[in-house]
């Protein structure tokens, strides 16, 4: 029989909590193994936090998206979104899956670059693109998606440089049904814009018109709105066809799928609410499929899917510093990652678990970071084990944009590993060291304190 | 008279002459001139006659092809060198020459007509009705004298050309040959009204020249006739006597050669049909007689017509002997142009159907399966979805949505009218079961007499189409679902030859599809069976355009040697498109079928551009499958001629030994949104002995703007070519 867990005596409130559709809150279970490998074991060799990714846990949900997709439509390219997770290894994990690159910037360019992927997949988005990066993008025959009319007039200049015409394509916000409305990259579809656009590239004789892009936003929690989308795409699509005899290569319906995450003020748990990869597909080829496009030349059906695909296979490991009361009596626990390393606890209610055995008491405790900032907070509010100095918890959901928005802010970033398909644990990114911040710094001379 | 018009003129009088044995060949047309002016009346008298039937008939503007073919001209051939023989030149037979002409030729189209709409040839029926006709008609015309050539031979040799001439027609007659031989060699040379040795032999010649296999035939035919006389102790005089042994040569070459393709089959019925040959002879003689009337070739007519026209009634129609059903005027082209069409089309009578999906599916239940697809409906498929761990759902599979297999497009299989919908059966939850309405929701589709497809298990409310509506192939009709007798999500597939829910299954096969095997299989025309990871194939624009010869398209290209040149894109009357070259007059005969391109047949130059290119390209796939290998056959034609080519003329009825080997795959591909660039790889091969009769590598790579570069690499050879344009 397994030891019982000792947990000091304490007094808790009888609460009830507030009364919820479903009863209490459910506890949840110790996590004492992430991927396979114990949580002990990972936080003695690498030290803690520890962001923990798992190659299969991505593959298996590439995976399982693809088929989403090919099942229902007969031309699909996924392409790797690389602001949600550029760490080299996890871009080259999609890029095996056969995954294209979609970046938003020349940094992540010429990372996409630097991993060997084809630059004529690479997919250009973003706002802000300068001369030289699209110059380059045009030369290496890369997709780049025009964002307003000040980059179209720019590429037509970049045009008579280039060593081949540039490959673009426009992107088209438009109202899918949902609020918000993203209205601010791209091109309008409804005022009209985006038909202008297009007719200002075709008549400028200089760009090649390879497809039609939208970013409809984000955490897009229904699925019709891509249906919608794909529907007005599509209908540009035969617009150019009808009007310049000209078939695009390819609709790209950008990202948007939404994790398994909770939204703060969600009332149910992103698990059951979010639509899954199914839905999303549905909606999407019986647009496309439905649509004007003749059935034998359909275009290719880019997604640019980064959260869904990577947010569920990434942990991260935190060790509790210290406990306290809050004087209004609740209980606080700080551990030792704070927002800077979890930029997400902004908008996520993430699911947290205690590493390690506990009895079945629980108490509604906020979760704070070690920063010395009042915004540092995990956790407003989670029904939590008693915890001790120097237990962990494990962080749910955080393999999308933690580990590229986060700052080198007060501490610095530490280790992340990867469990590969064969259950071995490979560091794929060191902890930051001083020398990592200090190595940039140039010191004024003058400024140089030296001891006598 | 135009240029063209001239020289279909002239064909059709030299095709005249070789078209009584079938062929088109010109130097057997000469041979046959030259022995025809071995009596230099009837000769006259021949090529005047067919030359005023032609004329007539580009008179009356009959079909140019068949004059050029000499189709209006061989039957007045034999009139005018029957009555050439028969009757003393003089005005008036001239003047009759005419008529009896115009008549042969009235008579053929008669003929043509009758017989044609049993899809029979006329063979010489004019020919005899005509010269009968000639022959009563004329007794009463008193200025015509009898011809004196075929009584006192030799005082018209000595006349006609010396004594040189008679010595040698004495010599020939002396020889001391075995009576078979010299009585074989006479009956050849009687077939254009020149009983001997000299004119037979030469004939041999000629036909040996146009086809071994024909020439075999009539060695066959005399050989069995022979003997058939010896055996049942006939009057072997009737073949030596008025060599009306012809018959049975001509017989042999037209059953068992020509209009059927020469085979072990065509020679046992030739070996049949002989004695009736005999016989009907045997009576017509008896017959005729009555009138004076020579019998000449009405048993062949009788035999060969009959014969052709029982095998119309044939219920298998493949059954040996096969018909020949593009007659290509040689024996050989049509046998092996008909080995390698059933290698390479003998599908070509299916309706192609696709598999009703996107993607890749596995099969769990081919045909006669272990759980239902027994007795009746044995021939269906259950097409499931499977992760790499070859699990078919998510979770733990207890709801429909776990399924990969559950809501996913189904497409019509072919092109056909929605026949039957039902689409109200509410899905099961999975693990159970409607075994009352056990097929679920279903869609039956009709695409011709007695071919429907049904797609079952469909989820409800997901048919898109009412009843009646025409459907294309490939387009969506419902979603896959779980209703029926169904306990997981699984789309089931059948043809049937009836139009309703429940019918019977039939074998038949999908079309074309990839089938995943460790590397990427293309089938074609096959059963996909269980256990078996199949997808409809997936064409690359690159390959599909560049591919796709539009009739009225030129396609230019340079040569690495700076050499240039280009070819038509054109289509015949029955719809074959072919590329022609006008520089080297070389023709390959292409088609497209479903996502595979084929090269059919080349007639030309063999060391021209065109001829590699037809061998660089025999079969291509128009998807893109790594490591997908494609392989066919050569019929021996596209090796030059030689001792080994002439010495499988003569077996090839019976044993094909030259096959060149073709294997197609692909070298490369850039993935390109814009377009992919895709580098073909294939190489023919065949060697005898050791010896390398044909080693040809190529490689073409094509783009999405078409055909770009054509590497040719041999062993003392490379071409290079450059496309330039395509359009």
């Amino acid at each position: 029989m397994e030891k019982k867990v000792y947990e000091r005596p304490h007094i808790i409130k009888l609460d009830a909590g507030m009364p919820g559709k479903f009863g209490m809150r459910a506890e949840t279970p110790a996590m004492t193994h992430v991927f396979g490998v114990a949580v002990k074991k990972l936080v003695e060799k690498h030290g803690s936090p520890l962001f923990v990714i798992s190659e299969e846990s991505i593959r298996q949900s590439y995976r399982k998206a693809h088929k989403a997709f090919s099942t229902r439509y007969p031309n699909v390219q996924f392409a790797w979104s690389y602001k949600t997770n550029y760490l080299s290894a996890i871009c080259n994990i999609f890029h095996s899956e056969g995954s294209w690159a979609e970046v938003v910037s020349g940094f992540e360019y010429n990372k996409a670059i630097a991993n060997n992927v084809d630059p004529k997949k690479i997919i250009f988005n973003g706002p802000g693109k300068s001369d030289d990066e699209l110059l380059t993008a045009a030369n290496n025959g890369s997709l780049i998606h025009i964002d307003h009319l000040d980059e179209l007039y720019q590429l037509i200049d970049i045009a008579e440089k280039a060593t081949q015409r540039p490959r673009v394509a426009i992107r088209v916000n438009m109202d899918t049904g949902i609020y918000p409305q993203w209205d601010r990259f791209g091109f309008n579809y409804e005022n009209g814009q985006a038909w202008d656009a297009i007719n200002k590239i075709m008549h400028s004789g200089k760009l090649d018109l390879m497809g039609l892009h939208t970013h409809i936003g984000t955490f897009i929690m229904t699925a019709s709105a891509y249906g919608i989308a794909a529907t007005k795409l599509a209908d540009l699509a035969m617009g150019l066809q009808q009007k310049f005899n000209h078939t695009i290569k390819y609709i790209d319906l950008g990202g948007g799928f939404a994790s398994k995450n909770t939204l703060k003020g969600s009332y149910l748990p992103g698990s059951d609410i979010s639509p899954s990869f199914d839905e999303y597909a549905e909606a999407i080829s019986s647009a496309l499929l439905n649509s004007s496009l003749k059935p034998d030349s359909l275009p290719l059906l880019i997604l640019e899917t980064g959260r869904a695909l990577v947010d569920s296979a990434a942990f991260l490991i935190s060790t509790v510093i210290a406990n306290k009361r809050l004087s209004n009596g609740k209980r606080a626990t700080i551990v030792d990652a704070g927002v800077n390393i979890m930029f997400t606890s902004f908008w996520y209610q993430h699911q947290i678990s205690p590493a390690q055995g506990a009895s079945q008491y629980r108490e509604d405790t906020v979760l704070y970071g070690p920063l010395c900032m009042n915004i540092d907070c995990l956790r407003e509010s989670v029904n939590l084990p008693i915890l001790n100095k120097g237990d962990q918890v494990v962080i749910h959901n955080v393999g999308a944009y933690n580990m590229t928005q986060w700052m080198q802010f007060i501490t610095l970033r530490p280790n992340i590993v990867l469990v590969d398909s064969a259950g071995e644990v490979q560091l794929i990114r060191e902890a930051e060291n001083m020398d990592s911040i200090q190595h940039h710094e140039k010191m004024p001379d003058k400024l140089v304190i030296n001891h006598p | 008279m135009h240029n063209r018009d001239l020289k279909i003129f002239a064909a059709g009088i030299l095709n005249s002459y070789t078209m009584i044995f079938f062929s088109k060949n010109m130097v057997f047309g000469i041979i046959l001139v030259l022995v025809s002016f071995f009596d230099l009346f009837a000769g006259t008298a021949g090529i005047l006659a067919v030359i005023i039937s032609n004329a007539f008939a580009m008179l009356l503007g009959l079909n140019k092809k068949k004059i050029s073919e000499g189709l209006y001209g061989f039957n007045a051939l034999l009139v005018g060198l029957g009555m050439g023989l028969a009757i003393q030149p003089s005005p008036a037979f001239y003047v009759i020459l005419i008529f009896i002409t115009l008549t042969t030729l009235l008579v053929t189209l008669a003929f043509e007509g009758v017989i044609g709409k049993y899809g029979l040839s006329y063979l010489t029926l004019p020919f005899l009705f005509s010269i009968w006709l000639a022959i009563i008609a004329t007794r009463g015309y008193s200025s015509l004298s009898i011809g004196e050539s075929g009584i006192f031979t030799l005082n018209t040799m000595y006349l006609r050309g010396g004594k040189i001439f008679m010595d040698m027609y004495l010599w020939f007659d002396d020889l001391n040959w075995p009576v078979y031989l010299k009585t074989y060699f006479k009956s050849l040379g009687a077939i254009i009204f020149q009983y001997h040795l000299l004119s037979g032999i030469l004939i041999a010649i000629g036909l040996l020249l146009y086809s071994r296999i024909a020439f075999i035939y009539s060695i066959a035919g005399f050989t069995a006739a022979w003997l058939f006389y010896l055996v049942i102790g006939a009057d072997i005089h009737e073949l030596d006597y008025s060599y009306i042994g012809f018959n049975h040569i001509l017989t042999a070459i037209a059953i068992g050669s020509f209009f059927t393709i020469a085979s072990g089959w065509s020679l046992m019925w030739v070996v049949l049909i002989t004695p009736l040959v005999s016989m009907i002879t045997s009576a017509a003689i008896q017959v005729l007689g009555i009138y004076q009337l020579p019998v000449y070739s009405l048993p062949f007519n009788m035999v060969v017509l009959m014969f052709l026209y029982a095998l119309k009634f044939r219920e298998r129609i493949n059954a040996g002997p096969e018909l020949v059903y593009i007659q290509h005027y040689s024996p050989e082209k049509n046998l092996y142009a008909n080995v390698n069409a059933h290698a390479r089309f003998r599908n070509k009578w299916y309706i192609p159907l696709s598999l009703p999906f996107f993607g890749f599916r596995h099969i769990n239940q081919a045909h006669n399966g272990d759980v239902t697809h027994k007795d009746e409906w044995k021939h269906a498929w259950d097409f499931i979805i499977r992760d790499e761990k070859g699990k078919e759902y998510e979770n733990d599979g207890t709801a429909l949505t776990d399924y990969y297999g559950f809501n996913k497009p189904v497409l019509a299989p072919a092109d056909g009218w929605i026949q039957e919908v039902t689409d109200h059966l509410d899905d099961n939850i999975p693990g159970s079961y409607n075994m009352i309405q056990n097929w679920g929701n279903t869609i039956v589709i009709k695409h011709a007499e007695q071919l429907y497809t049904k797609v079952s298990h469909l989820k409800k409310g997901s048919a898109l189409y009412p009843k009646g509506t025409f459907v294309q192939k490939g387009q969506v009709i419902a979603q896959s679902g779980n209703s029926g007798r169904s306990p997981y999500p699984h789309l089931h597939f059948q043809v049937q030859a009836n139009p309703y829910i429940g019918s019977a299954t039939v074998n038949y096969p999908i079309s074309q599809y990839i089938c995943i095997n460790g590397s990427y299989k293309l089938k074609m025309y096959e059963i996909p069976g269980i256990n078996e990871e199949v997808s409809n194939i997936h064409p690359d624009n690159a390959l599909e355009k560049s591919f796709r010869f539009i009739p009225g398209q030129v396609i230019e290209f340079t040569l690495s040697d700076g050499g240039e040149g280009h070819w038509d894109v054109l289509t015949d009357i029955y719809n074959n498109t072919y590329l022609y070259c006008a520089a080297s007059n070389s023709t390959a005969w292409l088609k497209t079928e479903g996502k595979l391109f084929y090269f059919t047949h080349f007639e030309g130059d063999r060391n021209s551009m065109l001829f590699y290119f037809f061998i660089s390209l025999y079969q291509v796939s128009l998807g893109y499958y790594k490591d997908l290998e494609l392989r066919d056959v050569f019929p021996p034609t596209i090796l030059p001629y030689s001792t080994l080519r002439m010495i499988q003329d003569f077996i090839a009825p019976f044993v094909l030994f030259i096959k060149p080997q073709y294997l197609m795959t692909f070298a490369k591909r850039d993935e390109d949104i814009a377009g992919n660039t895709i580098t073909i790889r294939t190489q023919t091969r065949y060697s005898f002995m050791t010896k390398s009769l044909i080693d040809l590598e190529a490689f073409l790579t094509v783009t999405d703007n078409g055909l770009k570069q054509l590497d040719i690499k041999m062993p003392n050879k490379k071409y290079s070519l450059t496309f330039i344009k395509q359009s």
